[in-house]
């Protein structure tokens, strides 16, 4: 010991220690996950010259956005240490809903009962998980099934009803201005920074990480974590209804199982932006470069050619990386 | 309506008919057949339409007096439970769209040992004792491709928007526009990308692709077809010609959009209820052909033949997701109503 305090007479400076970055990471975990960003641009541009363009990163961004709306649904419930697999049948519903619903009661009515019916598929996952104390995994999951149930019966009743995705929708979900600055951003950058404002600012947002971090601490002092679930639920549930709503504006088709496939991206998303799986760590800012990254990645794994085996690999891979340094560099240990 | 006006026919039991056509009404009336229908994909307009054509051709047959559905989302390993589910319920016939070429045989060859009818529809199994009713997927690669080609003079970079990898009906389709390709040596790819069939998916993919800047003059799409036009439309791309298969939205489209010049490829859900007139037939002791493969047709809004099939085809109140060819001559005997409506026998 005191060998080693006599030979520190000239530490290295703070940013080469490995405590600096485990620091860097736990409390900023956005510089790290720009620096991946910025590599990935950088690799694109050497693997595809002359690509990036104001039109490509519009391109890019438009996709991005609603995964990252779905994100938002895995990043609040992962901070109570939830998660909701149900926002992929849920933000299906939301499209097909109100799509079919257009044609007979105009996209106002029908964009209200779609969300309406998203907020009671939250509902009923608050109640599962909130007062039944069903494992989030299961609830979700569970009622994923019930949801996507439901739709093929709604579908089938619905399948000469004609359906329409109204022209709002579409411009705010696929449009563009200046042929590269996507309108959905008009939604979701008021909406992100709601997100962000309450999990600082609010109580409801300080609730969430206090459940997650240690629940039972949260109920000792006074917290009723079961209405904190709840609200958080139908909350996730509302987001993967508007999140829905921007998929079917860019797609124009609404199926029952349009957004299925996003529902692990999504998860995806929250984990490598510095979310913890266990609750009461991470934020929404590390949540939507996440979905960027993987947005971004999607098309260079497509502009690369690879065989499709070969892409999921790479993909489940960089995944996997990227939560693993997480969970070593982050670890409290 | 059938059905029931034999029912009463035969209720009357009229003396004169008995000795003249006691065996074909009586095969007729008695509508005592237990068939069942297999199939691993929810939610998919396509699929849909399938299991709608089995229970609307049930029906309309008048021979099937129950039809039980396994319908849900799952592996080899749930279907192949499906189909012993199936076996014991004691079906005489089974219509099955397989998950995988080669995993069910085991099951299949059970079934077809104990006498029940295997029809495998839309997807082949290796399996020799059943019975295959198919669209013919190369065909449907090698005609859409055609005439893209045949569009563009035979010059030119068509961006390739596939299927899923490593589906049967990819791989043949693929085969089959690569046969085509082979035709037209001045076509070139200017990309070549997996939808999975997945409409966001393809989204995507058409959305960076115009990003990138690549130039194109054509698109040959599985299927993911009206998303593609719309992806055109809202980034104000030049209108290329695009192929597509009959879904009712992209259907509307060829009919609608003013500059698309573009083709439809059929691609039946119906080969379900064809499935069931085949088992009904077999079970009939009619000869019938081992492999069923039909020829896909080409609508394209550029010829006045074209022009007419998409008119006739064109309903803006169907799912823009399920395809139009909603009967097969010969093979199908119900209406659009009757499909629409979904209803199997004694539902």
């Amino acid at each position: 010991m005191s060998v080693v305090e006599g030979t520190t007479s000239s530490p290295p400076p703070a940013w080469r220690t490995a405590d600096a970055w485990q620091r860097l990471f736990r409390e900023r975990p956005i510089v790290p996950l720009l620096v991946l960003l910025g590599a990935l641009v950088v690799l694109y541009q050497v693997v595809q010259p002359g690509t990036i363009s104001p039109n490509w990163v519009g391109s890019i961004i438009r996709n991005a956005v609603p995964l990252a709306i779905l994100a938002a649904c895995q990043t609040l419930t992962m901070l109570t240490g939830g998660i909701d697999l149900s926002v992929g049948a849920v933000a299906s519903m939301a499209a097909y809903v109100m799509a079919t619903l257009v044609p007979s009661q105009g996209p106002v009515i029908a964009i209200v009962v779609a969300l309406a019916a998203c907020g009671l598929a939250g509902l009923a996952n608050g109640i599962g998980v909130g007062i039944f104390r069903v494992h989030p995994l299961i609830m979700t999951l569970a009622m994923s099934l019930v949801v996507l149930g439901l739709m093929t019966v709604y579908q089938l009743i619905m399948v000469a009803a004609g359906s329409r995705v109204p022209p709002e929708i579409r411009t705010l979900g696929g449009g563009t201005s200046f042929g590269f600055v996507p309108h959905n951003l008009l939604l979701f950058v008021p909406l992100a920074v709601g997100i962000m404002w309450a999990l600082r600012r609010t109580g409801f947002g300080r609730l969430l990480y206090a459940v997650g971090d240690n629940e039972r601490a949260a109920r000792l002092s006074g917290v009723r974590v079961w209405q904190v679930l709840v609200a958080l639920y139908v909350v996730s549930g509302l987001l993967a209804g508007v999140a829905g709503l921007v998929y079917v504006g860019i797609t124009n088709v609404a199926t029952v199982t349009l957004v299925d496939k996003y529902v692990l991206t999504a998860v995806a998303a929250a984990v490598i932006g510095g979310t913890s799986i266990f609750g009461g760590r991470g934020g929404y800012a590390g949540t939507i470069v996440g979905a960027i990254i993987l947005s971004l990645l999607t098309n260079l794994l497509t502009v690369l050619q690879m065989p499709e085996a070969a892409r999921q690999v790479v993909f489940g891979a960089i995944i996997l990386a990227v939560a693993a340094a997480y969970t070593r560099i982050t670890s409290e240990a | 309506m059938n059905h029931s006006a034999r029912r009463v026919l035969s209720g009357f039991g009229v003396a004169v008919m008995a000795t003249a056509l006691a065996l074909p009404v009586a095969a007729q009336d008695s509508a005592t057949y237990h068939i069942g229908a297999s199939n691993t994909l929810q939610g998919n307009g396509w699929r849909e339409e399938m299991i709608c054509s089995i229970k609307a051709q049930a029906l309309s047959s008048g021979q099937v007096s129950q039809l039980t559905v396994a319908h849900r989302n799952t592996d080899a390993a749930g279907q192949i439970s499906d189909l012993n589910d199936l076996i014991n319920a004691g079906v005489q016939a089974i219509i099955v769209n397989p998950v995988s070429p080669d995993a069910l045989n085991d099951v299949i060859k059970q079934a077809t040992d104990a006498g029940i009818v295997v029809v495998a529809v839309d997807l082949a199994v290796t399996e020799p004792s059943a019975y295959l009713f198919s669209n013919n997927q190369e065909e449907y690669g090698y005609v859409g491709a055609k005439w893209l080609f045949e569009k563009l003079g035979g010059e030119g970079a068509v961006f390739y928007m596939r299927g899923a990898a490593g589906t049967s009906a990819d791989t043949d389709r693929d085969t089959g526009f690569r046969r085509a390709m082979a035709e037209y040596p001045g076509i070139t790819l200017a990309g070549e990308v997996f939808t999975g069939w997945d409409i966001a998916q393809g989204a995507q993919q058409i959305n960076e692709f115009l990003a990138s800047g690549v130039p194109f003059d054509g698109i040959w799409t599985s299927g993911i077809d009206s998303t593609i036009v719309d992806a055109l439309v809202t980034a104000g791309a030049p209108l290329v010609p695009v192929v597509g298969a009959d879904n009712a939205g992209f259907v509307e489209q060829l009919a609608t959009i003013e500059g698309l010049e573009g083709a439809a490829v059929t691609n039946p859900g119906s080969v379900g209820g064809a499935g069931v007139t085949m088992a009904l037939r077999v079970l009939a002791g009619e000869e019938v052909e081992r492999q069923v493969l039909i020829t896909p047709e080409v609508w394209d809004n550029t010829t006045p033949e074209g022009q007419a099939a998409i008119a006739a085809a064109n309903d803006p109140a169907i799912d823009g997701t399920w395809p139009l060819g909603i009967s097969i001559p010969d093979w199908t005997t119900y209406t659009k109503d009757e499909i629409i409506a979904c209803a199997g026998p004694g539902e």
